[in-house]
């Protein structure tokens, strides 16, 4: 977040002051859905700086009734390996989910990354890296202000307790990095909104959870001239405790998904241009299904084979850097769904959608 | 050592024998098992106990739970199960309605996509509804099939339930030919005669819920349903017959009011405070309708219900017997009817069968609303009726209509 109105005492105290803003318009949408062709995206104001050159902060606000607090947190620097970070800020799980949603290569995130990943949350963190970055790591504790699901209002979520760690490697212009995150849950219906929302497909599939959230992740970068590689393995497995028709456990339900995707810096320099033009392709999954497909499968709220359902996507995008404020979007996507039990009574065909985004950031 | 090997051999291949002729008995059962009225049969459900604690506590709702059904060691899993019923809704002794296919397009168990387990709730005696739809059965007029079933939820009895066929797509393909036809389930809202309604297709649509091409629109389902009630009211006596014969299949209509009035029904299509308790069925090829029969709790109401005057209030049948020839229709059908009933007692003989198969089973319902002691006296009624009703129908036929 450079280049921003700045406040400095000295080289004691330093306070930037940031604005960013995201408008969406979107160009075609085969879904038939009908709705707001333009859309804000995000509008924040906040301050970030440095105090007494070891304690680093942010505060930022989204200007929006929802959820207007978005990072508030101190980071003090004890040593370049060991950092403290406490506040409200992102669960270090996921690289596309802790890189600024105005920093992304696409307009939106991949869907496996915004229905697996948590977001903010309030706790602590330790975190700290190696000699040249060669190594990174990152620990925390956080409490859950929302269960990530719908409860039924049965067991206490005032102490869901959230735990997550991150460690990367980065051998020469690749990085590496593996991530998880272990949460209790308590029992009621497993929230599968994201993208599955969009489509409307779930809306209306209810799985009974109970038990323990555990989340795993795998990702990868490697960046060479012009072009940058990245991806994620994603997995989210939901303890079913007690959740049979007669009272027994069932298998786990599991989220799982991932991406790869490529861009290629055609104009502008290949690190920290100014002004640039990119293209971009993503391949992306995300699929629901039980851990033990061995029954028929179903779409009871208590069924041991969850019928699996996977969404298939793939976007073609374009990103201008009109200047070092002012990014515009493009991104085509295609979305696809996979009932491979056959067993849902609608599933809507593939279809294209267009969307451009204008960006302003400071 | 050698009879200790043979023993062991001998005890395996019995063990073999026992799987195989268990698994190609489990396999061979269809819904002609299920639904056979011979046996008393035994259904288990299970159900989170959390779940069952909630469909007892909102028995008025008709929120599905999922359920995993067995019945003659045949195992249905991720069935949805709801409270159903009118009347005889209750959070003791829930009447529930168990879906196969709630989640899964495909779901099925033994063929049938539902079973209806009726409570019995209004029905003191318990077998009415059973011998009822026997009848029906017997005279020829398509109704449900049904059996008796004691049923035990996670392993605790919770009383003694009729298993009923449900009126669905599968039931029209198995009695009339045709699955592909619209099927609507009558909602009774008061007294109707089938009156005309007016033009208003909303007035139709409210009276009749569809149970089959729901999807369809208001008016490729409700128009064809206006223009039998206009014919039914306004059609000219002397083309009375093809009017509404284009509409209806009179002759299964009457046919299945006679075999109402023979049972003595009191709430039937023929009822005292108009119609109920039928499905409206229309072909998909000939577009006409048929009345189907459903919930025969009030039947065997009483011996000496009327019979002349039942037809008379309902404009379909009052209209009818103004024809001479549906008249002699009608005519001949109670004949048939009291026959049917008394050949070789076969209705008080029923009702007798009936009770001597649940006796036992709803002596040891204690979810049922009622003592022993008045279920005992209520089959004492019903096998009274079943043994004068016939005779009595007969009479008031003769006097009707004359003749023999």
């Amino acid at each position: 977040m450079g280049n921003s109105p700045s406040l400095r005492l000295g080289d004691q105290v330093r306070v930037d002051l940031h604005a960013r803003i995201q408008a969406d318009v979107s160009v075609q949408d085969e879904s038939g859905v009908e709705g707001d062709r333009f859309a804000w995206g995000n509008r924040r104001v906040g301050v970030s700086g440095v105090l007494f050159k070891r304690v680093e902060f942010q505060i930022e606000r989204e200007l929006s009734v929802e959820e207007p607090w978005r990072d508030v947190f101190a980071d003090v620097r004890v040593h370049r390996a060991l950092r403290i970070r406490a506040g409200h800020f992102k669960v270090p799980f996921s690289m596309e989910r802790t890189t600024s949603a105005f920093d992304l290569d696409f307009i939106g995130r991949a869907a496996s990354v915004t229905d697996i990943s948590p977001g903010r949350e309030t706790g602590i963190m330790l975190h700290g890296r190696g000699p040249r970055r060669f190594f990174e790591y990152e620990f925390g504790v956080f409490r859950l202000a929302e269960p990530q699901m719908n409860p039924f209002g049965i067991g206490s979520t005032a102490d869901l307790m959230l735990t997550a760690g991150r460690v990367a490697v980065t051998p020469g212009t690749a990085s590496i990095g593996i991530a998880f995150t272990e949460s209790r849950l308590p029992e009621g219906f497993h929230d599968l909104s994201g993208h599955f929302d969009d489509g409307g497909l779930l809306s209306s599939e209810d799985f009974y959870v109970n038990g323990r959230r555990r989340r795993i992740g795998i990702e990868g970068r490697w960046r060479t001239g012009r072009l940058t590689l990245k991806g994620e393995l994603l997995r989210q497995a939901d303890s079913r405790e007690g959740e049979s028709a007669s009272n027994r456990d069932l298998s786990d339900l599991i989220v799982d998904g991932g991406y790869i995707s490529g861009l290629w810096r055609v104009v502008g320099s290949p690190r920290r241009a100014r002004r640039a033009v990119d293209l971009t392709v993503r391949i992306e999954n995300l699929g629901v299904h039980s851990a033990d497909q061995s029954d028929p499968p179903s779409l009871s709220p208590r069924a041991e084979n969850i019928a699996p359902l996977r969404q298939r996507a793939l976007t073609f995008g374009a990103n201008w850097l009109v200047t070092r404020w002012v990014k515009v979007q493009f991104n085509a996507i295609r979305e696809s769904f996979v009932d491979e039990a056959g067993i849902r009574p609608e599933i809507p065909e593939a279809r294209w959608r267009s969307l451009m985004r204008l960006q302003f950031a400071m | 050592m050698c009879d200790r090997i043979s023993n062991r051999v001998i005890r395996v291949a019995s063990l073999l024998a026992i799987l195989l002729l268990g698994a190609g008995a489990a396999s061979a059962q269809t819904a002609a098992n299920l639904f056979d009225d011979s046996v008393l049969h035994t259904l288990q459900i299970a159900i989170h106990s959390r779940d069952w604690d909630q469909l007892r506590a909102s028995y008025l709702e008709s929120d599905y739970y999922p359920a995993d059904v067995t019945w003659n060691g045949i195992r249905a899993t991720n069935a949805g199960v709801r409270s159903r019923g009118s009347g005889s809704r209750s959070g003791f002794k829930p009447g529930l309605k168990i879906d196969f296919a709630r989640y899964s397009a495909r779901g099925q168990f033994l063929g049938l996509r539902a079973l209806v387990l009726d409570n019995m709730l209004q029905d003191k005696s318990m077998i009415r509804e059973r011998v009822a739809m026997a009848f029906l059965r017997r005279f020829g007029v398509p109704a449900s099939r049904e059996a008796f079933a004691r049923v035990f939820v996670n392993g605790q009895y919770a009383g003694l339930y009729a298993m009923v066929e449900e009126v669905d797509t599968q039931f029209a393909q198995r009695t009339l030919g045709d699955a592909n036809g619209a099927l609507f389930e009558y909602r009774y809202q008061g007294p109707y005669y089938g009156e005309y309604l007016g033009d208003d297709l909303d007035r139709y649509r409210s009276l009749f819920e569809p149970r089959a091409r729901e999807y369809d629109s208001v008016f490729n389902l409700y128009d064809p349903v206006r223009e039998l009630f206009r014919a039914i009211n306004d059609a000219p006596a002397e083309s009375f017959r093809d009017d509404v014969g284009r509409h209806l299949d009179l002759a299964a209509t009457l046919r299945f009011a006679a075999a109402d009035v023979l049972l003595a029904e009191a709430d039937g299509i023929l009822g005292f405070v108009g119609m109920n308790n039928f499905y409206l069925h229309r072909h998909s090829t000939t577009q006409r309708h048929q009345l189907l029969p459903w919930d025969k709790d009030y039947a065997l109401f009483q011996w000496n219900y009327p019979v002349v005057e039942a037809t008379s209030a309902n404009i379909l049948t009052r209209r009818a017997l103004e024809d001479p020839e549906l008249r002699s229709l009608y005519a001949g059908f109670l004949v048939e009817a009291v026959a049917s009933a008394t050949e070789a007692g076969w209705l008080e003989h029923e009702a007798q069968r009936a009770y001597e198969q649940i006796r036992d089973a709803a002596l040891a319902d204690t979810l049922k609303p009622y003592t022993n002691e008045e279920f005992e006296a209520e089959v004492a009624v019903v096998i009274d009726l079943a043994r004068r009703r016939p005779a009595f129908v007969l009479d008031e036929a003769r006097r009707q209509f004359g003749g023999r």
